[in-house]
Protein backbone atom coordinates (compact mmCIF):
# COMPACT_ATOMS: atom_id res chain seq x y z
CA UNK A 1 0.00 0.00 0.00
CA UNK A 2 2.33 2.06 0.91
CA UNK A 3 4.84 1.54 -2.58
CA UNK A 4 1.66 2.42 -4.43
CA UNK A 5 0.48 5.31 -3.29
CA UNK A 6 3.00 6.90 -1.45
CA UNK A 7 3.83 9.12 -4.87
CA UNK A 8 0.38 10.18 -5.20
CA UNK A 9 0.86 11.63 -1.89
CA UNK A 10 4.43 12.51 -1.66
CA UNK A 11 3.27 14.90 -5.04
CA UNK A 12 0.19 15.97 -3.87
CA UNK A 13 1.69 17.53 -0.61
CA UNK A 14 4.51 18.57 -2.41
CA UNK A 15 2.53 20.64 -5.14
CA UNK A 16 0.72 22.87 -2.28
CA UNK A 17 3.83 23.00 -0.17
CA UNK A 18 6.47 23.30 -2.71
CA UNK A 19 8.91 21.80 -0.55
CA UNK A 20 10.59 18.40 -0.81
CA UNK A 21 11.70 18.51 2.61
CA UNK A 22 8.39 19.30 4.59
CA UNK A 23 6.87 17.52 1.90
CA UNK A 24 8.49 14.11 2.86
CA UNK A 25 7.75 15.06 6.61
CA UNK A 26 3.96 15.21 5.50
CA UNK A 27 4.37 12.32 4.46
CA UNK A 28 5.49 10.49 6.95
CA UNK A 29 2.59 11.73 9.09
CA UNK A 30 0.19 10.54 6.90
CA UNK A 31 1.16 6.99 6.32
CA UNK A 32 1.88 6.95 10.35
CA UNK A 33 -1.92 7.92 10.94
CA UNK A 34 -3.19 5.12 7.97
CA UNK A 35 -1.28 2.89 9.64
CA UNK A 36 -2.58 3.21 12.96
CA UNK A 37 -6.18 3.56 11.86
CA UNK A 38 -6.09 0.67 8.51
CA UNK A 39 -8.17 -1.12 10.31
CA UNK A 40 -11.05 1.48 10.50
CA UNK A 41 -10.23 2.54 6.21
CA UNK A 42 -12.27 1.00 3.80
CA UNK A 43 -10.46 3.14 0.93
CA UNK A 44 -7.13 3.53 1.53
CA UNK A 45 -6.87 5.95 -1.49
CA UNK A 46 -9.70 8.15 -0.84
CA UNK A 47 -8.59 8.11 2.82
CA UNK A 48 -4.92 8.85 1.88
CA UNK A 49 -5.81 12.31 0.10
CA UNK A 50 -7.96 13.60 2.33
CA UNK A 51 -5.59 12.87 4.87
CA UNK A 52 -3.13 14.95 2.84
CA UNK A 53 -5.13 17.78 2.76
CA UNK A 54 -6.00 17.78 5.89
CA UNK A 55 -2.15 17.52 6.99
CA UNK A 56 -0.92 20.42 4.40
CA UNK A 57 -3.67 22.75 6.01
CA UNK A 58 -2.29 21.92 9.42
CA UNK A 59 1.01 23.08 8.20
CA UNK A 60 0.06 25.81 6.98
CA UNK A 61 -1.82 27.07 10.06
CA UNK A 62 1.57 25.92 11.54
CA UNK A 63 4.04 28.00 9.62
CA UNK A 64 1.87 30.86 8.00
CA UNK A 65 -1.26 31.42 10.62
CA UNK A 66 -2.01 34.63 8.79
CA UNK A 67 -2.88 32.96 5.63
CA UNK A 68 -6.47 33.69 5.11
CA UNK A 69 -7.99 30.59 4.33
CA UNK A 70 -6.03 27.42 4.09
CA UNK A 71 -8.79 25.68 2.27
CA UNK A 72 -8.38 28.00 -0.33
CA UNK A 73 -5.51 25.90 -1.96
CA UNK A 74 -8.00 22.84 -2.28
CA UNK A 75 -11.00 24.23 -4.02
CA UNK A 76 -13.03 23.10 -6.74
CA UNK A 77 -11.22 23.23 -9.95
CA UNK A 78 -14.45 22.83 -11.70
CA UNK A 79 -15.49 26.43 -10.89
CA UNK A 80 -12.34 27.63 -13.09
CA UNK A 81 -14.26 26.30 -15.88
CA UNK A 82 -17.71 27.71 -17.51
CA UNK A 83 -20.96 26.64 -18.98
CA UNK A 84 -20.60 23.44 -21.43
CA UNK A 85 -16.60 22.92 -20.42
CA UNK A 86 -17.12 23.08 -16.27
CA UNK A 87 -20.23 19.90 -17.23
CA UNK A 88 -17.39 18.04 -19.23
CA UNK A 89 -14.97 18.69 -16.72
CA UNK A 90 -17.13 17.27 -13.78
CA UNK A 91 -18.00 13.76 -16.09
CA UNK A 92 -14.13 13.50 -16.69
CA UNK A 93 -13.65 13.88 -12.90
CA UNK A 94 -16.15 11.56 -12.08
CA UNK A 95 -14.98 8.75 -14.04
CA UNK A 96 -11.20 9.16 -12.81
CA UNK A 97 -12.57 8.74 -9.29
CA UNK A 98 -14.66 5.88 -10.16
CA UNK A 99 -12.85 3.14 -8.98
CA UNK A 100 -14.82 0.89 -11.14
CA UNK A 101 -12.95 1.66 -14.31
CA UNK A 102 -9.65 0.53 -12.68
CA UNK A 103 -9.38 -2.90 -13.27
CA UNK A 104 -7.02 -3.62 -10.12
CA UNK A 105 -5.98 -0.90 -7.35
CA UNK A 106 -2.33 -0.40 -9.43
CA UNK A 107 -3.85 0.77 -12.20
CA UNK A 108 -5.18 3.57 -10.13
CA UNK A 109 -1.80 4.35 -9.10
CA UNK A 110 -0.46 3.57 -12.51
CA UNK A 111 -2.76 6.23 -14.38
CA UNK A 112 -2.09 8.84 -11.64
CA UNK A 113 1.92 8.49 -12.42
CA UNK A 114 1.75 8.24 -15.95
CA UNK A 115 -0.87 10.67 -17.12
CA UNK A 116 -1.53 13.19 -14.10
CA UNK A 117 2.08 13.56 -12.83
CA UNK A 118 3.91 12.59 -16.76
CA UNK A 119 6.32 10.02 -15.68
CA UNK A 120 7.64 7.84 -18.35
CA UNK A 121 6.51 4.31 -18.77
CA UNK A 122 9.93 3.16 -17.40
CA UNK A 123 9.87 5.09 -13.94
CA UNK A 124 6.67 4.38 -13.62
CA UNK A 125 7.28 0.78 -13.67
CA UNK A 126 10.36 1.31 -11.13
CA UNK A 127 7.60 2.85 -8.51
CA UNK A 128 5.19 0.12 -8.80
CA UNK A 129 7.45 -3.05 -9.49
CA UNK A 130 6.38 -3.36 -13.09
CA UNK A 131 8.08 -3.97 -15.98
CA UNK A 132 8.07 -1.41 -18.98
CA UNK A 133 6.16 -4.14 -20.94
CA UNK A 134 3.69 -4.92 -18.22
CA UNK A 135 3.04 -0.36 -17.59
CA UNK A 136 2.06 -0.63 -21.17
CA UNK A 137 -0.11 -3.21 -21.25
CA UNK A 138 -1.40 -2.24 -18.24
CA UNK A 139 -2.07 1.43 -18.87
CA UNK A 140 -3.58 0.66 -22.07
CA UNK A 141 -6.27 -1.61 -20.59
CA UNK A 142 -6.88 1.35 -18.30
CA UNK A 143 -7.19 3.83 -20.99
CA UNK A 144 -9.74 1.75 -22.80
CA UNK A 145 -12.00 1.30 -19.84
CA UNK A 146 -11.60 4.88 -19.11
CA UNK A 147 -12.55 5.78 -22.64
CA UNK A 148 -15.25 3.73 -22.78
CA UNK A 149 -17.04 5.01 -19.39
CA UNK A 150 -16.93 8.65 -20.85
CA UNK A 151 -18.98 7.51 -24.18
CA UNK A 152 -21.43 5.90 -21.43
CA UNK A 153 -21.63 8.97 -20.11
CA UNK A 154 -21.98 10.92 -23.45
CA UNK A 155 -18.72 12.02 -24.12
CA UNK A 156 -18.20 9.85 -27.21
CA UNK A 157 -15.85 11.82 -29.48
CA UNK A 158 -12.95 13.36 -27.79
CA UNK A 159 -11.50 14.99 -30.93
CA UNK A 160 -14.80 17.04 -30.88
CA UNK A 161 -13.90 18.53 -27.62
CA UNK A 162 -10.19 18.90 -28.27
CA UNK B 1 -3.16 10.75 -32.71
CA UNK B 2 -3.90 7.40 -30.84
CA UNK B 3 -6.39 6.50 -27.78
CA UNK B 4 -3.73 7.30 -25.04
CA UNK B 5 -2.39 10.70 -26.77
CA UNK B 6 -5.84 12.11 -27.15
CA UNK B 7 -7.35 11.02 -23.41
CA UNK B 8 -3.54 12.62 -22.31
CA UNK B 9 -4.64 15.47 -23.70
CA UNK B 10 -7.94 15.92 -22.52
CA UNK B 11 -6.86 15.76 -18.93
CA UNK B 12 -4.37 18.25 -19.75
CA UNK B 13 -7.24 20.60 -21.49
CA UNK B 14 -9.11 20.13 -18.39
CA UNK B 15 -6.30 20.97 -16.08
CA UNK B 16 -6.56 17.40 -14.42
CA UNK B 17 -2.93 16.53 -15.11
CA UNK B 18 -0.37 18.12 -12.10
CA UNK B 19 3.03 17.30 -13.86
CA UNK B 20 6.19 16.28 -11.65
CA UNK B 21 9.77 17.50 -12.11
CA UNK B 22 12.18 14.99 -13.26
CA UNK B 23 14.61 15.86 -9.76
CA UNK B 24 11.49 15.19 -7.54
CA UNK B 25 10.45 12.12 -9.22
CA UNK B 26 13.94 10.66 -8.74
CA UNK B 27 13.83 11.65 -5.36
CA UNK B 28 10.80 10.05 -4.61
CA UNK B 29 12.32 6.92 -5.93
CA UNK B 30 15.57 7.04 -3.92
CA UNK B 31 13.83 8.17 -0.38
CA UNK B 32 11.15 5.73 -0.80
CA UNK B 33 12.65 3.12 1.12
CA UNK B 34 14.00 5.41 4.06
CA UNK B 35 11.02 7.02 4.11
CA UNK B 36 9.10 3.87 4.76
CA UNK B 37 11.66 2.59 7.44
CA UNK B 38 11.32 5.85 8.92
CA UNK B 39 7.72 5.49 9.72
CA UNK B 40 8.16 1.95 10.69
CA UNK B 41 10.26 2.82 12.72
CA UNK B 42 7.69 5.43 14.42
CA UNK B 43 5.04 3.38 14.61
CA UNK B 44 6.71 0.22 16.38
CA UNK B 45 6.87 -2.06 13.94
CA UNK B 46 10.54 -1.87 13.05
CA UNK B 47 12.93 -5.05 13.50
CA UNK B 48 15.92 -5.79 12.14
CA UNK B 49 14.50 -8.43 10.46
CA UNK B 50 11.84 -6.27 8.85
CA UNK B 51 14.58 -3.91 7.64
CA UNK B 52 15.94 -6.54 5.89
CA UNK B 53 12.75 -7.55 4.03
CA UNK B 54 11.97 -4.10 3.47
CA UNK B 55 15.42 -3.59 1.89
CA UNK B 56 14.84 -6.63 -0.52
CA UNK B 57 11.10 -5.36 -1.33
CA UNK B 58 12.34 -2.64 -2.20
CA UNK B 59 14.96 -3.79 -4.36
CA UNK B 60 12.78 -6.32 -6.27
CA UNK B 61 10.40 -3.36 -6.86
CA UNK B 62 12.87 -1.73 -8.65
CA UNK B 63 13.77 -4.22 -10.43
CA UNK B 64 10.50 -4.74 -12.23
CA UNK B 65 9.19 -7.67 -9.68
CA UNK B 66 5.69 -6.81 -8.30
CA UNK B 67 5.91 -8.55 -5.06
CA UNK B 68 4.01 -8.16 -1.83
CA UNK B 69 5.96 -7.58 1.44
CA UNK B 70 4.53 -11.22 2.36
CA UNK B 71 6.07 -12.55 -0.81
CA UNK B 72 9.31 -11.08 -0.10
CA UNK B 73 9.24 -12.56 3.24
CA UNK B 74 8.93 -16.08 2.16
CA UNK B 75 11.54 -15.59 -0.60
CA UNK B 76 13.96 -14.32 2.01
CA UNK B 77 13.22 -17.21 3.89
CA UNK B 78 13.65 -19.97 1.56
CA UNK B 79 16.94 -18.33 -0.05
CA UNK B 80 18.10 -17.99 3.53
CA UNK B 81 17.23 -21.85 4.17
CA UNK B 82 18.94 -22.87 0.57
CA UNK B 83 22.17 -21.06 1.84
CA UNK B 84 21.77 -22.67 5.04
CA UNK B 85 21.53 -25.77 3.16
CA UNK B 86 24.29 -25.03 0.97
CA UNK B 87 26.58 -23.72 3.55
CA UNK B 88 25.95 -27.16 6.20
CA UNK B 89 26.43 -29.50 2.48
CA UNK B 90 29.92 -27.36 1.96
CA UNK B 91 31.12 -27.77 5.43
CA UNK B 92 30.28 -31.34 5.72
CA UNK B 93 31.43 -32.48 2.60
CA UNK B 94 34.83 -30.35 3.46
CA UNK B 95 34.82 -32.10 6.60
CA UNK B 96 34.26 -35.35 5.54
CA UNK B 97 37.36 -34.49 2.74
CA UNK B 98 39.76 -33.87 5.33
CA UNK B 99 38.89 -36.98 7.60
CA UNK B 100 39.48 -39.04 4.68
CA UNK B 101 42.71 -40.58 3.47
CA UNK B 102 43.50 -39.48 0.41
CA UNK B 103 44.44 -42.46 -1.39
CA UNK B 104 42.21 -45.59 -0.30
CA UNK B 105 43.51 -49.13 0.14
CA UNK B 106 41.78 -51.20 -2.69
CA UNK B 107 42.34 -54.66 -1.32
CA UNK B 108 40.96 -53.04 1.89
CA UNK B 109 37.68 -51.88 -0.13
CA UNK B 110 37.09 -55.02 -1.66
CA UNK B 111 36.94 -57.19 1.61
CA UNK B 112 33.92 -55.23 2.53
CA UNK B 113 36.08 -53.83 5.90
CA UNK B 114 34.52 -51.32 8.24
CA UNK B 115 35.85 -47.86 7.39
CA UNK B 116 37.60 -47.58 10.62
CA UNK B 117 39.85 -50.96 9.98
CA UNK B 118 40.47 -49.87 6.60
CA UNK B 119 41.75 -46.45 8.19
CA UNK B 120 43.81 -48.31 10.75
CA UNK B 121 45.14 -50.74 7.57
CA UNK B 122 46.22 -48.15 5.69
CA UNK B 123 48.65 -46.55 8.10
CA UNK B 124 50.43 -49.89 8.97
CA UNK B 125 53.26 -51.75 7.28
CA UNK B 126 52.59 -54.37 4.60
CA UNK B 127 52.89 -57.17 6.84
CA UNK B 128 50.67 -56.03 9.26
CA UNK B 129 47.80 -55.13 6.05
CA UNK B 130 48.12 -59.16 5.99
CA UNK B 131 48.18 -59.56 9.35
CA UNK B 132 46.45 -62.41 11.24
CA UNK B 133 46.20 -63.72 14.59
CA UNK B 134 47.88 -66.91 13.18
CA UNK B 135 50.85 -64.76 12.09
CA UNK B 136 50.90 -62.45 15.19
CA UNK B 137 51.33 -65.78 17.55
CA UNK B 138 54.23 -67.26 15.24
CA UNK B 139 55.72 -63.90 14.83
CA UNK B 140 59.02 -63.64 17.72
CA UNK B 141 59.54 -60.18 18.41
CA UNK B 142 63.48 -59.52 18.80
CA UNK B 143 64.79 -57.04 21.95
CA UNK B 144 67.82 -55.19 22.02
CA UNK B 145 70.37 -57.38 23.99
CA UNK B 146 71.26 -56.11 27.44
CA UNK B 147 74.91 -55.58 27.78
CA UNK B 148 76.21 -55.75 31.24
CA UNK B 149 79.98 -55.36 31.25
CA UNK B 150 80.30 -55.87 27.47
CA UNK B 151 79.77 -52.78 25.37
CA UNK B 152 76.83 -51.19 23.90
CA UNK B 153 77.93 -51.56 20.24
CA UNK B 154 78.78 -55.61 20.87
CA UNK B 155 75.20 -56.62 22.10
CA UNK B 156 74.00 -54.31 19.48
CA UNK B 157 75.48 -56.27 17.14
CA UNK B 158 74.42 -59.61 18.59
CA UNK B 159 70.67 -58.37 18.55
CA UNK B 160 70.98 -57.97 14.53
CA UNK B 161 72.84 -60.61 14.03
CA UNK B 162 70.20 -63.40 15.38
CA UNK B 163 66.95 -61.06 14.27
CA UNK B 164 68.83 -61.51 10.65
CA UNK B 165 69.44 -65.13 10.96
CA UNK B 166 66.06 -66.02 12.45
CA UNK B 167 64.68 -63.88 9.48
CA UNK B 168 66.44 -65.98 7.33
CA UNK B 169 65.56 -69.39 8.93
CA UNK B 170 61.94 -68.53 10.14
CA UNK B 171 61.23 -66.27 7.53
CA UNK B 172 61.17 -62.62 7.51
CA UNK B 173 57.38 -61.96 8.42
CA UNK B 174 57.47 -63.73 11.64
CA UNK B 175 60.56 -61.76 12.73
CA UNK B 176 60.71 -58.38 13.84
CA UNK B 177 63.92 -56.95 15.12
CA UNK B 178 62.37 -53.80 17.56
CA UNK B 179 66.01 -52.20 17.27
CA UNK B 180 65.39 -51.09 13.89
CA UNK B 181 61.73 -49.02 14.93
CA UNK B 182 59.39 -51.72 13.81
CA UNK B 183 57.80 -51.81 17.17
CA UNK B 184 54.43 -51.50 15.22
CA UNK B 185 54.36 -54.61 14.68
CA UNK B 186 52.15 -56.99 16.73
CA UNK B 187 53.88 -60.69 17.59
CA UNK B 188 53.51 -63.44 19.65
CA UNK B 189 56.71 -64.21 20.91
CA UNK B 190 59.27 -61.82 23.05
CA UNK B 191 62.96 -62.88 22.49
CA UNK B 192 65.49 -60.99 25.08
CA UNK B 193 68.87 -61.93 25.34
CA UNK B 194 72.10 -60.73 26.94
CA UNK B 195 75.82 -60.01 26.34
CA UNK B 196 77.85 -60.98 29.09
CA UNK B 197 81.78 -60.43 29.05
CA UNK B 198 83.87 -61.51 32.16
CA UNK B 199 87.82 -61.94 31.66
CA UNK B 200 87.75 -61.92 27.95
CA UNK B 201 85.17 -64.27 27.70
CA UNK B 202 81.51 -63.52 25.98
CA UNK B 203 78.26 -65.32 27.74
CA UNK B 204 75.10 -64.71 25.39
CA UNK B 205 71.58 -65.89 26.84
CA UNK B 206 68.70 -65.63 24.86
CA UNK B 207 65.07 -66.46 26.08
CA UNK B 208 61.70 -66.34 23.89
CA UNK B 209 58.64 -65.73 26.03
CA UNK B 210 54.83 -66.26 25.29
CA UNK B 211 53.89 -62.41 25.52
CA UNK B 212 50.48 -63.14 26.96
CA UNK B 213 51.39 -65.39 29.85
CA UNK B 214 55.11 -64.60 29.94
CA UNK B 215 55.62 -68.50 29.70
CA UNK B 216 59.20 -69.18 28.77
CA UNK B 217 59.06 -71.20 25.27
CA UNK B 218 62.75 -71.78 24.75
CA UNK B 219 66.07 -70.95 26.58
CA UNK B 220 69.78 -71.11 25.32
CA UNK B 221 73.36 -70.11 25.90
CA UNK B 222 76.53 -69.81 24.13
CA UNK B 223 79.94 -68.72 25.46
CA UNK B 224 82.66 -68.06 23.31
CA UNK B 225 86.41 -66.89 24.14
CA UNK B 226 86.98 -64.31 22.03
CA UNK B 227 85.21 -61.43 20.35
CA UNK B 228 85.72 -63.00 16.52
CA UNK B 229 83.59 -66.27 18.15
CA UNK B 230 80.45 -63.93 19.08
CA UNK B 231 78.75 -63.88 15.96
CA UNK B 232 79.10 -67.55 14.65
CA UNK B 233 77.39 -67.94 18.50
CA UNK B 234 74.63 -65.85 17.67
CA UNK B 235 73.89 -67.43 14.91
CA UNK B 236 73.53 -70.81 16.58
CA UNK B 237 71.45 -69.69 19.06
CA UNK B 238 69.19 -68.54 16.47
CA UNK B 239 69.26 -71.58 14.36
CA UNK B 240 68.30 -73.15 17.86
CA UNK B 241 65.21 -71.01 18.11
CA UNK B 242 64.16 -71.71 14.58
CA UNK B 243 64.69 -75.61 15.46
CA UNK B 244 62.57 -75.16 18.71
CA UNK B 245 59.75 -73.31 17.63
CA UNK B 246 57.92 -74.34 14.68
CA UNK B 247 58.53 -71.56 12.01
CA UNK B 248 55.96 -69.73 10.45
CA UNK B 249 56.79 -70.54 7.09
CA UNK B 250 58.63 -74.23 6.78
CA UNK B 251 60.66 -73.34 3.91
CA UNK B 252 62.32 -70.72 5.39
CA UNK B 253 63.89 -72.99 7.49
CA UNK B 254 64.97 -75.72 5.24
Amino acid sequence: MFNDHYAMVFNLVNMKVNNPDEAEDICQEVFIRLYEKLDMIENPRTWLIGASRLEVMAYYRKVKPDLVDSEDMFQDMNLAFVNGMRETRMIINDVLENEDNFEKECDIALFSLIAINNYTYEEAGRELGMTKRQVRYRYGKTVDRLLDSLKKKGIKNIEDIL
Amino acid sequence: MNKTEQLEKLLRKFRFDRPVEPGVRERISRNKKRQFTAIMKKTGGYTFSFGIIASLFFALKKLGLGVSIVKTALILAAATTAAATLIAVGVYTAATNINQPEKKDDSSIETGKPVSEQVINTDLSPIMQNDSSDAVARRIGVQFFTADAADKKMAMAVTDIVARELAATRGGEYTVNTRNGNAGKRYGMILVGSVDRHDGAYTITARVSDVRDSRVIFYASEKVLSTEDVAAASKSIARKITRSIPAGNPAAGK
